[in-house]
């Protein structure tokens, strides 16, 4: 078989997206149902990854966590791909003063340490799903646009571009219909590796309370409370932070077998 | 009234930068004049570095002329833009060297050579523009089931075939053909050569020919210019450029030219001498490569001489 390690990751990353879509039917237990019976069970057979400290069932709550995890990568990555292709375009293919300013933009907004502009613009938001999307993706594009501009550029020398430009063809069908699509592998790749970014750092906001709010479970606040606890109840740490461990390392197998398998030097090896 | 006159092109291009410390300008196009006439073929031979393929895309305005003018049917095109220019390229299209690299790898063929005629045709329906593209397609030898296939389908004789069609789709009176058979095996450069000649002929169509291989220009072109590190050396019909070839570097081609059998070389050929670093940075720039240099060379601007046969060479063969 080719690509052990991409298939690997291909399989995590399908596993926890179909865990994530089928939550309300497979968990076992309300994610919010509170119990005072059951606070700090261990892991048993009822309870598989144990409950929390106001006895809700851990399992069903990273299972509803997965929705989140996921909704907010795509999301975010959606929102950065977006911006990131539309001003990678318009300076690979404008050039000149176009080019200029947009990567001068770009790079000052490198500049910045992300996470802590993302922490800076939350605390003057209310924190919400939404708004962590939306800043995460106006945040990370930088790196598509960076990407998108130097394929144009390379791509604009090709001959097929050449015979376009010859023909005619308008500048808008020539980004659209010869520069974008020959520079989609690249692009899905920036995508994949993203979204295993835009679930850190969902995770990471959330552990600080800075992301999805109680009692809404994320991966992230499952695991502030095993910061709490972890001295009496491992698994309320060990559960979420393996659940985050495989979901990024699913996606970074993935987005980097894509890397390999899309480019055209490496396509015999492996 | 020829169909195209380009009048004292130059180009250079800038390497290095602000940061790289040197800066080097290389003259990749040197004050180069011809004509094309309508259904003639002008070859542009030239070692690689010459400057031919950089003169072909100036004359597309791929690329910007940083002097000279072309003319188009006796009009200036050289400075016009957007939509005046794109109205204009309908007239010269252009073939390319690499197959696998001139077609677009994402669009069906039926899209790609129908491209030109959404541009210039739009009055053409889907189904009109797609018969346009069978009947071209059907004239450079491929039948109807290539229309719905990728490029990547395709063998390189096949795919050169292809972007002659997409060329053609415009009804252009000018091609401008770089190294159109160059990356192809030799069977199927004969093949393509006959095609290019039977369209020439069924369409009036003037061709201009950028080539190293001199036994195909031979074969194919009326005139030919020979070019040597961004100038035109030599100028002239194939019969006379071939038989009594006036400038030395011109010789010096002809007779690195591999013949059919050892025998037929010259017995007192001149010997050759290889080297990039042999261009004169003033003066006749293959005087330091030339066996017959002498001092006044140093100071000849390499202008060519006039009539149908010229050169550019103070000492003339």
């Amino acid at each position: 078989m080719k690509r052990p390690l991409m298939l690997a990751g291909g399989a995590i990353v399908g596993t926890v997206a179909i865990l994530a879509v089928l939550a309300p039917w497979i968990s076992p237990f309300d994610p919010n149902l509170i119990n005072v019976k059951w606070i700090l069970l261990p892991p048993s057979l009822e309870h598989w990854c144990g409950t929390d400290t106001l006895g809700r069932d851990v399992l069903s709550r990273m299972l509803y966590g997965a929705r989140v995890s996921l909704a907010v990568g795509f999301v975010a990555v959606g929102i950065a791909i977006a911006i990131g292709v539309m001003l990678g375009a318009l300076a690979g293919y404008a050039g000149g003063r176009a080019d200029a300013i947009v990567m001068r933009a770009t790079d000052m907004v490198l500049c910045f340490p992300t996470f802590f502009l993302i922490l800076a613009v939350i605390a003057f938001l209310e924190p919400s799903i939404w708004n962590i999307m939306i800043v995460i993706g106006l945040t990370s594009w930088m790196g598509v646009a960076r990407l998108v501009r130097a394929e144009l550029l390379s791509l604009r020398k090709r001959e097929f571009v050449m015979a376009a430009e010859s023909l005619g063809v308008p500048a808008m069908r020539l980004v659209w219909r010869y520069l974008l699509p020959n520079a989609m592998g690249p692009i899905l790749v920036s995508a994949v590796l993203g979204i295993a970014g835009a679930v850190l750092i969902e995770s990471g906001l959330s552990f600080l309370g800075l992301g999805v709010q109680p009692p809404d479970a994320s991966w992230g606040n499952i695991l502030t409370e095993g910061k709490d606890n972890i001295q009496i109840a491992w698994w309320l740490s060990f559960y979420p932070g393996l659940a985050i461990l495989i979901t990024v390392l699913g996606y970074n197998l993935l987005g980097e077998g894509l890397r390999d398998a899309l480019d055209p030097r490496l396509r015999d090896q492996h | 009234m020829s169909l195209l006159k380009v009048e004292s092109l130059s180009k250079s291009f800038a390497s290095g930068g602000m940061w790289s410390g040197v800066r080097r300008v290389t003259h990749a196009v040197n004050n180069v004049s011809f004509e094309v006439a309508k259904g003639e073929t002008l070859a542009i031979v030239g070692e690689s570095g010459s400057g031919k393929s950089t003169t072909a895309r100036l004359v597309m305005r791929l690329i910007e002329a940083d002097q000279g003018r072309i003319s188009l049917l006796g009009e200036d095109v050289s400075g016009l833009k957007g939509k005046a220019l794109r109205k204009k390229r309908r007239h010269m299209q252009m073939v390319f060297q690499d197959p696998f690299a001139s077609l677009n790898p994402r669009m069906k063929i039926v899209d790609s050579v129908g491209e030109g005629l959404r541009v210039h045709a739009p009055e053409l329906n889907g189904s009109q523009r797609r018969q346009k593209v069978t009947d071209i397609l059907a004239q450079c030898g491929m039948d109807e089931s290539v229309l719905e296939r990728y490029p990547h389908q395709f063998s390189g004789g096949q795919r050169q075939r292809i972007g002659i069609a997409r060329a053609l789709a415009v009804s252009p009176e000018l091609l401008v053909l770089d190294e159109p058979v160059s990356a192809l095996d030799v069977s199927v450069q004969a093949q393509i050569l006959n095609l290019l000649g039977e369209l020439q002929k069924e369409h009036q169509l003037a061709y201009l020919f950028i080539s190293h291989d001199l036994s195909v220009v031979r074969h194919v072109a009326d005139r030919v210019a020979v070019m040597f590190a961004g100038f035109i050396v030599e100028q002239g019909t194939v019969q006379e450029v071939y038989k009594h070839p006036q400038h030395p570097y011109t010789r010096e081609l002809l007779e690195a030219r591999p013949v059919s059998h050892p025998s037929k070389r010259h017995a007192e050929g001149v010997e050759i001498v290889r080297s990039d670093e042999g261009v004169a940075e003033s003066g006749c720039a293959f005087r330091l490569r030339c066996p017959f240099a002498q001092a006044d060379c140093a100071g000849f601007d390499a202008r060519l001489s006039d009539g149908e046969h010229k050169v550019a060479c103070l000492h003339p063969l």
